[in-house]
């Protein structure tokens, strides 16, 4: 190779990287003015190959030249980059909890055939994604009064410890309604059906012996705690950094025996409510463990922030 | 933390308004890259070529510059000169350059000392 064929790779290398319109332009000006700039600085007239590749080298790589000559749009700008991530975690988080939930609830054959459509389903939430926010930028770029900034629009500033009295009554109540049909299906049936509950539907309602006398006391004991610590800082109409983080501990061991008691062994007598249970059961138990884990990040992130707090 | 590379990154940084306007003031006539940077060096402002060729371009695609191919005196060469927007706009940066440089010569002035 002489001294001028690697000047024309160069400007080749730096040209092919750009839109088709200024290729051609910008190839033949990155020879002229390398070569002209090579020429002055050889001593005897002829530059050396060893020369030529020191320039080129001061020069810089050929990608990193043609991104000062023109810079392409981003696929995901730089202000939709936090809600891009969030999304993309958000989604992959989820649909691996999915996963993990049918994988333990469901039998072998039928598990391995979701999780595997689920890991398809994973690829193309992304791929989604990202289209949907590169025409997002594309629209931005191209309609920016459509995104203008109005202070307005701002969201409220929110006290994070302070809690809505009525939402934190209503939480408590449809929890433990919640928790009594659960401790009791057949007797909720019971009453819905006028005692006219069909046999069939109390079988597929009546729980596992073993679950009763092991498991049940001890999830549905930690659940009745965790609506009591709703029911006391509701009263109190705030969350003080004991309750909260004895909210989140609760969380995290509820999570933990909702995972054992699916594991353990079976929860209804009849394989079918057995099997959609466990699944339920299991998705619960794997989206409050990333609650908590983002709640926990969340508290951890924001130190002592005593000077947002009303005083 | 301030590390020992920090002083290049700033550097690079407090240059990339002050070349745009250093070359803008070189093409009252037309020049072609290698004879601008060549001038700016003799003014002492050294400028790498890898940042002054496609700045050229780039200012050509704000509206700044206009080019042409041109023979002189060897082979051929892309000549760029300030066009009418470019001419408009560089009395009003070179004011602004000006007001900035009063102002931060007396915040200088009344801050730390600075000699280097």
């Amino acid at each position: 190779m002489t001294p001028d064929d690697m000047i024309q790779r160069y400007a080749q290398a730096v040209a092919s990287r750009l839109p088709h319109a200024m290729r051609a332009d910008v190839r033949a000006e990155l020879y002229a003015l390398l070569h002209e700039d090579i020429q002055a600085v050889s001593t005897n007239g002829a530059p050396t190959l060893k020369l030529v590749e020191d320039r080129l080298i001061a020069f810089g790589p050929p990608q990193e030249v043609a991104l000062r000559y023109h810079r392409p749009a981003p696929i995901i700008e730089d202000v939709d980059t936090p809600l891009f991530s969030k999304l993309a975690l958000g989604f992959v988080l989820g649909l691996t909890v999915l996963a993990l939930s049918i994988g333990l609830s469901s039998p072998k054959p039928l598990s391995a055939q979701l999780e595997e459509r689920l890991k398809d389903a994973s690829f193309m939430v992304l791929g989604v994604l990202l289209v949907c926010f590169w025409a997002l930028g594309a629209l931005r770029r191209a309609q920016p009064k459509l995104f203008a900034w109005k202070p307005a629009k701002l969201p409220a500033v929110r006290d994070p410890d302070l809690i809505s009295r009525p939402l934190a009554l209503s939480a408590v109540l449809a929890g433990s309604s919640g928790l009594l049909i659960l401790m009791n299906p057949i007797a909720f049936f019971d009453l819905l059906l006028d005692g006219q509950i069909p046999s069939m539907l109390a079988y597929a309602f009546t729980y596992d012996h073993q679950f009763l006398s092991e498991r049940a006391p001890l999830l549905w004991g930690m659940l009745t705690v965790s609506l009591l610590i709703l029911a006391l800082a509701m009263l109190e109409g705030r969350w003080r950094p004991m309750s909260r983080n004895l909210a989140l501990g609760l969380s995290l061991v509820i999570a933990l025996i909702s995972f054992w008691v699916v594991l353990a062994g079976p929860i209804f007598v009849a394989a079918t409510t057995d099997q959609a249970m466990k699944f339920w059961v299991a998705l619960i138990a794997g989206i409050t463990c990333i609650d908590v884990w983002l709640k926990w990040r969340d508290q951890r992130r924001a130190g002592d922030p005593s000077y947002l707090k009303p005083r | 933390m301030v590390t020992e590379d920090a002083f290049p990154k700033f550097e690079v940084d407090l240059r990339r308004g002050v070349i745009v306007l250093a070359t803008l003031s070189q093409l009252g006539t037309a020049q072609y890259g290698y004879s601008l940077r060549q001038r700016l060096a003799q003014s002492g402002l050294e400028v790498e070529e890898g940042t002054l060729y496609p700045l050229l371009r780039r200012l050509e695609g704000q509206g700044l510059l206009t080019s042409e191919w041109r023979i002189e005196h060897g082979p051929p060469r892309r000549f760029y000169v300030l066009s009418d927007q470019g001419r408009t706009l560089y009395p009003q940066l070179v004011n602004s350059w000006r007001n900035l440089s009063a102002v931060m010569e007396n915040l200088f002035k009344e801050g730390l000392p600075n000699d280097a």
